[in-house]
């Protein structure tokens, strides 16, 4: 079954139907809202909820693309996240680390195409600077790179999930990389060979 | 070296490395990173931070997120309660703030514009006050008369006012010897007209004023019970009244929806 045939099942009120949908994008949500959240409990609970809001409104969906309706319920979940966090700000009991994280049966572990230990080692460095530059960049831009760069979405899919038009889309990218740039160059040092900036364009 | 270029430069290596320019732009651009150093640098990093966020591998969902029909049951409304009192509060504030402009300000300038007016017309009105209160007073003043033989008043305090008549005279004397003719208070009131006028007056005590009694008749005394008397309370100006009523319902509904929204 197509995703149109679904959506029209959905809003008959075929729960079903949504779940295939849900099943369809969840990853995808999922890793939008751990980017832009950089906690993974706090973007399994944005994505849920998105999701339960998404069903609820399903009547206010006009056509167009799917992905990005679902995108635009996931980082509105995200954005009020962050502001709830900016109104109360939480310090943790105990640091975390991702040594505290059950190795075996984690997803990170079966999605990794090099399960050696120095390159999960190396794959972790190099998250934590990716993220830790995420973080630094303004909500819009971070939105902006996450939905293109790390999820390959289209410029204008992502207009329709910022409600934002193409140029500026296109500001913000552009911009975020420049960011993202400058941050990643402090990691130079940390980061794997393989991800190290060589030779002749180096500051 | 340090790269400096426009942000048009950055959007369009940005939108070179996504494949978004038209086919005249991306000739330029080509053209450009093959002459322009700084611009193949910048280049060269911004296609670097874009391989490096491509590279993060797709984190997949820890469960799964499907609905099940218990979770998707409408929740219940939070209160109206909220909403309604942070309208409240504003409204009261804006409210307030017509009230206190139109208290405050609207006498200023009504002041300003008709104060020479009626400083001119002062006089006239002192005048008409005057008479106005004359011609109340004229209709029935209360006149206290006492014996100016006796005199009144003075003297021993401890004494009653019902038995001045054995205190001392005006000038606060000593105390008349017991073998003095006493002289009750005269029946005054069923002898003198005048008395007759005071006895229906009496009870305006603002009338009152002081008289010499006609010869041969005594004295009167007027009781009073002062401890009966209201206490003069200071009139609240309308405005005032509801500039206090509309900031405290603006300042309590206020504080209300706070906390309300808080939790």
């Amino acid at each position: 079954m197509d995703e149109q045939a679904l959506i029209q099942s959905a809003l008959k009120g075929e729960l079903d139907a949504f779940n295939r949908l849900i099943l369809a994008y969840q990853d995808l949500a999922f890793n939008v809202a751990y980017r832009m959240l950089s906690d993974e409990d706090l973007a399994a609970d944005a994505v849920q909820n998105a999701f339960i809001s998404a069903y609820r409104n399903l009547k206010m969906y006009r056509g167009g693309s799917f992905k990005a309706w679902v995108m635009r319920m996931v980082t509105n979940g995200c954005y009020d996240e962050l502001r709830r966090q900016k109104r109360r700000p939480t310090t943790p009991l105990e640091p975390i680390s991702s040594e505290d994280h059950e190795e075996i049966d984690s997803p990170e572990w079966l999605a990794s195409a090099d399960p050696t230990p120095e390159s999960m080692i190396e794959q972790a460095e190099l998250e934590h600077a990716i993220q830790h530059c995420l973080d630094n960049l303004p909500l819009d831009f971070r939105t902006v790179v996450v939905l293109v760069d790390i999820q390959g979405m289209e410029y204008e899919e992502v207009a329709h999930v910022a409600r934002a038009p193409l140029g500026t889309v296109k500001s913000r990218l552009a911009r975020a990389r420049l960011k993202l740039r400058d941050c990643l160059q402090g990691f130079q040092e940390l980061l794997p060979a393989r991800f190290r900036l060589e030779g002749e364009v180096r500051e | 070296m340090k790269v400096t270029l426009t942000q048009k430069d950055w959007m369009l290596i940005s939108a070179y490395l996504d494949e978004r320019l038209s086919n005249a732009e991306i000739g330029k651009v080509e053209s450009r990173l093959k002459t322009d150093l700084q611009f193949k640098q910048a280049f060269t990093e911004i296609q670097y931070a874009r391989r490096i966020l491509r590279s993060l591998p797709m984190k997949r969902a820890p469960r799964n997120f499907t609905l099940s029909p218990q979770r998707i049951k409408m929740p219940v409304r939070r209160g109206w309660f909220q909403p309604a009192l942070s309208f409240v509060s504003a409204t009261a504030a804006l409210v307030l703030i017509v009230v206190f402009a139109g208290s405050t300000l609207l006498p200023m300038l009504g002041v300003t514009k008709s104060a020479a007016p009626i400083m001119a017309l002062a006089p006239e009105a002192a005048m008409d006050t005057t008479q106005k209160l004359l011609g109340e007073s004229t209709e029935a003043p209360m006149i206290i008369l006492w014996n100016p033989a006796q005199g009144a008043g003075g003297g021993n305090g401890n004494e009653a006012l019902g038995s001045y008549t054995s205190g001392p005279g005006i000038g606060g004397g000593g105390v008349a010897p017991t073998e003095a003719p006493v002289i009750p208070p005269a029946p005054m009131a069923a002898e003198s007209p005048t008395a007759k006028t005071l006895t229906q007056t009496q009870s305006d005590p603002s009338t009152l004023i002081l008289g010499l009694p006609e010869p041969g008749t005594g004295g009167e005394i007027i009781n009073r019970d002062f401890s009966k008397s209201e206490p003069s309370k200071p009139a609240l100006p309308a405005s005032t009244f509801w500039i206090i009523s509309l900031a405290a319902l603006s300042l309590v509904s206020g504080v209300l929806a706070l906390i309300l929204r808080r939790r």
